[in-house]
C-alpha cells in the first residue's frame, strides 16, 4: 500500500467512522419526545466521540441573538464558553449581527466552513491569543455551520467543530442537522400531539362528566345492530334499570311494544335516516311496566369506525300531561267564552282586540272571532261609543282601577240599539306590569225594557192607587154622608108623619066647619099643596137613603114599557108638557129590577119635568141594538152647561135651588147595579137626553 | 052600642102620639100611648088592647125586640109595624115576629086607618071563628055525655 492508498483508506476510514457516529446519533435522536432530551443525547455523544465537538445555538426569542442550548462535555468542562465570553453557559448570547459567519447562515439559511479561530473572533469578545483558549488547539481547528429548521424556518444553528476534518464532513453535516432538524420537527409534532391528547383526555373528562351529570338520558347504540353502548344516570333513572342492564342490550328494550316495529323501536331508523338531529316524540317503558312519554334527539356519530346513535331522551309526562291539562283548560275556556250569551273581549294597550268571543264576534258583526283582532272600536261602533269605551280603558291601563256594571246604550252591527253593562278589568303580566283589558258585557236591553215597563206599570199604579185613594176618600165621605142622611132622613119622616096626620084631621075639621063651600075649596088647595111638599120631601128621603144604604137587587125579566107606563102615571106632569113614548117592538124582555128601574125613571122623567121652565116636550124612547138595550128619557129643556155634564152623576152635585144632588147619582147607582150605564148628551137651550144602556140578556 | 076597641101607639115621637091618637080616637077608639118599650109591655100587661102600632125604633130597645116580647105575652092583639127605614129585611123580619102588618112612614092616614081597621076586622072574625069551634065542641061533647058514652 503505497502513502497515497494508506491517506486514502484513512480517510475513508474517517468518514465511515463520521457517517457510523451520526448515523447512530440519528437513529438515537428521532422520535426523541422532546427537543431538551435531543440536545441532551447530542452533547453526550458528542463527548464520547474524539471526533469532533458539537454545540447548538438557537435563536432567542427575539430572534437577533443565539444561547447555547447544547455544548459537547469537552467545552463544558473545561468551560470554554464561559472563558471565552466572561458569561455562564446559561446567560449568554451572542448577537448575531456582529457574526458575518452566523448571519450568513440565519438569514442565507447558508451550510459554512471555517476556520475556529475566525468564528472565535467575531462572536467572543476576549483576544485569541489569551491564555484562556490556548489549552485549545485552534490549530486546523474547523468550525461547520449549518441552520436547523422548524417548520421549515431557521430556528437554530448546529455547529461542529473538528481538527482537521475530512473534506465531506460538511456535507455530512448538512446531512446531520437535517436529522437535527427532523428530530426536532418530530418532537414539536410529538408536543402538539401530546397537547392534543392531553386536550382530548380533558375533553373526554368533561364529555363524560357532562354525559354522566345530564339532566337528559344520553343513550349510545351501535347504528347497525342497536346495541346499547353507553347511556348515562339519567337514562338509568328514567327506564329505571342499573347501567349493566342496558348496556350490551338492545335498544329496543327501552320502549313499550307499541313504539317497536320490527326488530327496533319506531323512531331509530328514522333518526339514523331522514330524521337525524330532529326531535321525535315517542314513549320508553321501565323495568317495572311503566310507559313514559319522551322525545328523543339522536345524532349519528362515528367512533373509532363504527356509526353510533347517540340519543338525548327527554321525559315529557309531566309536560304531556301539564299540556294535555292546559289544553283541557283552553278547550274549557273557549267552550265558556264561545256559549255564554255575554260578549267578552280582550284587547292590548292601544284597545285594539286580542281576542273575542263568539257573542262579541256577533255584536261586532264579523264572521270568526278572528276577524276583529287587530281592530277597535272605532272600526265598529259610534265614533261616540268608540271615544267613550276608549277613554274607560285607557283610564283603567293608567290607574288599574277596573270599571264594573257600566251600563251602555250601544248600537250593534245590525243596527239595534242595545243596552249592556260592561265590566272591564286590567290584565297583568306576572311581573304585575299591565298589558292590556279583558271586558265583558251583558245585554240587559230585555231586563231594561222590563225595567222600563215596570217603572211605568208602578206609575200607573201609582195613578190607580191615588186615584182609588180618592174614590175612597170620596166613598169614606160619601159613607159619612149617607149615614148622616139615613139618620136624618128617619128623623124626619117623624115630622112628616106627623104632619100627614095633623093635615087629615084639619081636613075633618074643615069639613065639619059650616062656611062657604069656595072657601073649602081653597082650604082644599093649600092643604094639597102641603101634601105634595111632603111627598116631595119623602122623595129626597127614600133617595138619600137609596144612595147611602145598601140595596138588596132582584133581577127579573121585565116588560120595560110597562115599567115606563107605570113610573108615568105615578107622576103628574103639567099639561104644559107634552109626553110622547116610543117603545121598540122588537124590544126583548130585560134583565132588571122592575121597583129599581121605576125609581130610576121617576127620577129622569121628574128631572125632565123641572128642567122645561114653560112649554116643552118630553120623549120616552126604549130600542135596542145587538148588544144592548137603550132608554131614551129626552126634553126640550134648559140644558146644562158643558162644564157641569162630567159632575152630573156625582152625589151632592146640584145645579137647581130645590135639588139636593142625589137624584141623578142614586140613578147612576142603580143602574150600574143592574149592569147598565147612564149617560148624558146635553146642549145648553136646547135640551138633555139621558140615556139608560141595559145590556140584552146572555 | 059596639064595645069599643083599645089601641096602643109606641112611639118616642110625642107629636106623632099626638096626632094618630086624635085620629083614632076621633074614629072611636080608645088610645093610649106609650113612649118606650118597657112602658108599652107595661100597659100590654096590665090591660088588653085589641091593637098595637109599633114604631120599629124606640129608644130603650129595638121595635123588633119589642114585637117578639108582646107577642109572646098577648099573641090575639094586632100589631102593625110602622118604620121609617125601608127594608125588605125589616118588613120580612117584622111579619116572622109576629107582626100582622107593616107600614112606612109616613104613612097616609086613610092607609093607617083602612089597615087598622081590617086588622080588627080580622080578630074578631077570628075571635068567632074560634068561639063558633069552641060552642062546636061543647055541643058535640054534651051530645057524647047524653049517648052515656063517657
Amino acid at each position: 500500500m503505497n502513502n497515497e492508498t494508506k491517506a486514502d483508506v484513512n480517510a475513508f476510514n474517517e468518514l465511515l467512522n463520521v457517517l457510523v457516529f451520526l448515523e447512530n446519533v440519528s437513529t438515537k435522536i428521532l422520535g426523541m419526545p422532546d427537543e431538551n432530551k435531543v440536545f441532551k443525547v447530542l452533547e453526550k455523544e458528542s463527548s464520547k466521540s474524539k471526533l469532533c465537538n458539537i454545540s447548538i445555538f438557537l435563536l432567542a426569542k427575539s430572534g437577533s441573538k443565539l444561547k447555547i442550548a447544547a455544548a459537547s462535555e469537552f467545552y463544558r468542562k473545561n468551560k470554554i464558553f464561559e472563558r471565552l465570553f466572561g458569561a455562564s453557559l446559561e446567560k449568554l448570547r451572542i448577537d448575531i449581527n456582529k457574526s458575518t459567519l452566523l448571519s450568513q447562515v440565519i438569514n442565507e439559511e447558508k451550510t459554512l466552513e471555517a476556520n475556529f479561530a475566525d468564528l472565535l473572533r467575531e462572536i467572543s469578545p476576549i483576544p485569541t491569543g489569551n491564555e484562556t483558549i490556548r489549552i485549545f488547539d485552534l490549530q486546523k481547528r474547523r468550525v461547520i455551520l449549518s441552520p436547523l429548521y422548524r417548520h421549515k424556518r431557521v430556528f437554530g444553528i448546529l455547529v461542529i467543530d473538528a481538527v482537521d476534518p475530512i473534506d465531506q464532513f460538511s456535507i455530512v453535516a448538512g446531512i446531520f442537522a437535517q436529522q437535527i432538524s427532523a428530530a426536532a420537527e418530530v418532537t414539536e409534532q410529538r408536543s402538539k400531539y401530546k397537547k392534543t391528547i392531553e386536550k382530548l383526555k380533558s375533553s373526554e373528562e368533561k364529555y363524560r362528566a357532562s354525559f354522566e351529570k345530564a339532566m337528559d338520558a344520553i343513550v349510545l347504540a351501535d347504528a347497525v345492530t342497536g346495541i346499547i353502548v353507553d347511556c348515562n344516570h339519567a337514562a338509568c333513572k328514567l327506564v329505571g334499570r342499573k347501567k349493566s342492564e342496558i348496556i350490551g342490550q338492545h335498544q329496543r328494550i327501552l320502549h313499550p311494544p307499541e313504539e317497536i316495529e320490527g326488530e327496533f323501536s319506531k323512531t331509530f331508523p328514522r333518526h339514523l335516516k331522514e330524521d337525524e338531529g330532529q326531535v321525535l316524540e315517542t314513549k320508553v317503558i321501565t323495568k317495572d311496566g311503566e310507559v313514559r312519554d319522551v322525545e328523543i334527539k339522536a345524532n349519528l356519530v362515528e367512533v373509532a369506525g363504527k356509526k353510533i346513535l347517540q340519543g338525548i331522551f327527554r321525559d315529557v309526562t309531566e309536560t304531556k300531561k301539564i299540556e294535555k291539562n292546559l289544553i283541557h283548560e283552553r278547550d274549557f275556556l273557549q267552550a265558556l267564552m264561545d256559549n255564554i250569551p255575554d260578549t267578552i273581549y280582550f284587547k292590548d294597550m292601544s284597545s285594539r282586540f286580542t281576542r273575542i268571543n263568539l257573542a262579541q264576534a256577533r255584536m261586532l258583526g264579523v264572521k270568526s272571532p278572528d276577524e276583529a283582532v287587530g281592530k277597535t272600536d272605532f272600526d265598529f261602533f259610534t265614533l261616540e261609543h268608540a271615544k267613550d269605551a276608549y277613554i274607560d280603558e285607557q283610564n283603567i291601563i293608567k290607574t288599574g282601577i277596573p270599571m264594573v256594571n257600566k251600563v251602555e246604550r250601544i248600537r250593534r252591527a245590525d243596527g239595534k240599539f242595545l243596552w249592556v253593562t260592561a265590566t272591564k278589568v286590567p290584565i297583568r303580566d306576572p311581573d304585575g306590569h299591565i298589558v292590556g283589558i279583558v271586558g265583558i258585557s251583558r245585554d240587559i236591553t230585555e231586563a231594561k225594557q222590563m225595567q222600563e215597563q215596570l217603572e211605568q206599570y208602578s206609575k200607573h199604579l201609582e195613578e190607580i192607587v191615588e186615584q182609588r185613594t180618592a174614590e175612597l176618600r170620596k166613598a169614606e165621605r160619601l159613607a159619612a154622608i149617607g149615614e148622616t142622611a139615613a139618620m136624618v132622613g128617619h128623623d124626619l119622616r117623624n115630622p112628616l108623619q106627623s104632619i100627614l096626620g095633623t093635615l087629615y084631621l084639619l081636613r075633618e075639621k074643615i069639613d065639619s066647619i059650616h062656611c062657604d063651600s069656595r072657601d073649602k075649596q081653597d082650604f082644599e088647595k093649600l092643604l094639597k099643596r102641603v101634601d105634595e111638599e111632603i111627598k116631595y120631601m119623602n122623595k129626597i128621603i127614600s133617595d138619600l137613603q137609596d144612595f147611602a144604604g145598601p140595596i138588596k137587587v132582584n133581577l127579573i125579566e121585565t116588560d120595560i114599557g110597562d115599567v115606563i107606563k107605570d113610573t108615568l102615571a105615578s107622576i103628574t106632569i103639567p099639561k104644559t108638557i107634552d109626553v110622547s113614548v116610543i117603545i121598540s117592538k122588537s124590544l126583548p124582555k130585560l134583565m132588571v129590577d122592575p121597583t129599581l128601574m121605576r125609581r130610576v125613571l121617576t127620577n129622569l122623567i121628574l128631572n125632565a119635568v123641572q128642567a122645561i121652565p114653560d112649554t116643552g116636550k118630553i120623549r120616552i124612547e126604549a130600542f135596542n141594538n145587538k148588544k144592548d138595550a137603550i132608554i131614551n128619557v129626552t126634553d126640550t129643556g134648559v140644558g146644562i152647561p158643558e162644564e157641569n155634564l162630567p159632575k152630573i152623576f156625582q152625589p151632592l152635585f146640584t145645579t137647581k135651588a130645590k135639588g139636593q144632588g142625589f137624584g141623578l147619582a142614586t140613578c147612576k147607582k142603580l143602574i150600574n147595579l143592574q149592569n147598565g150605564e147612564i149617560m148624558v148628551k146635553s146642549e145648553v137651550g136646547k135640551g138633555s137626553t139621558f140615556s139608560i144602556k141595559i145590556p140584552l140578556k146572555r | 052600642m059596639e064595645k069599643k076597641k083599645n089601641i096602643l101607639i109606641v112611639d118616642d115621637d110625642e107629636a106623632i102620639l099626638d096626632v094618630i091618637k086624635d085620629i083614632l080616637e076621633l074614629k072611636g077608639y080608645n088610645v093610649d100611648t106609650a113612649r118606650t118599650g118597657r112602658e108599652a109591655i107595661q100597659k100590654t100587661r096590665a090591660k088588653y088592647y085589641n091593637l098595637a102600632l109599633l114604631d120599629i125604633k124606640l129608644p130603650d130597645m129595638e121595635g123588633t125586640q119589642l114585637l117578639s116580647r108582646i107577642h109572646r105575652d098577648t099573641p090575639k092583639m094586632m100589631k102593625i109595624m110602622i118604620t121609617g127605614y125601608a127594608s125588605l129585611e125589616n118588613a120580612v123580619d117584622s111579619l116572622n115576629l109576629g107582626a100582622d102588618a107593616y107600614l112606612m112612614k109616613p104613612v097616609e092616614t086613610e092607609k093607617l086607618l083602612k089597615t087598622v081597621e081590617q086588622k080588627l076586622r080580622e080578630q074578631e072574625e077570628a075571635e068567632m071563628m074560634s068561639e063558633e069551634k069552641v060552642t062546636e065542641w061543647i055541643k058535640s061533647r054534651i051530645r057524647k055525655i047524653e049517648s052515656g058514652a063517657s
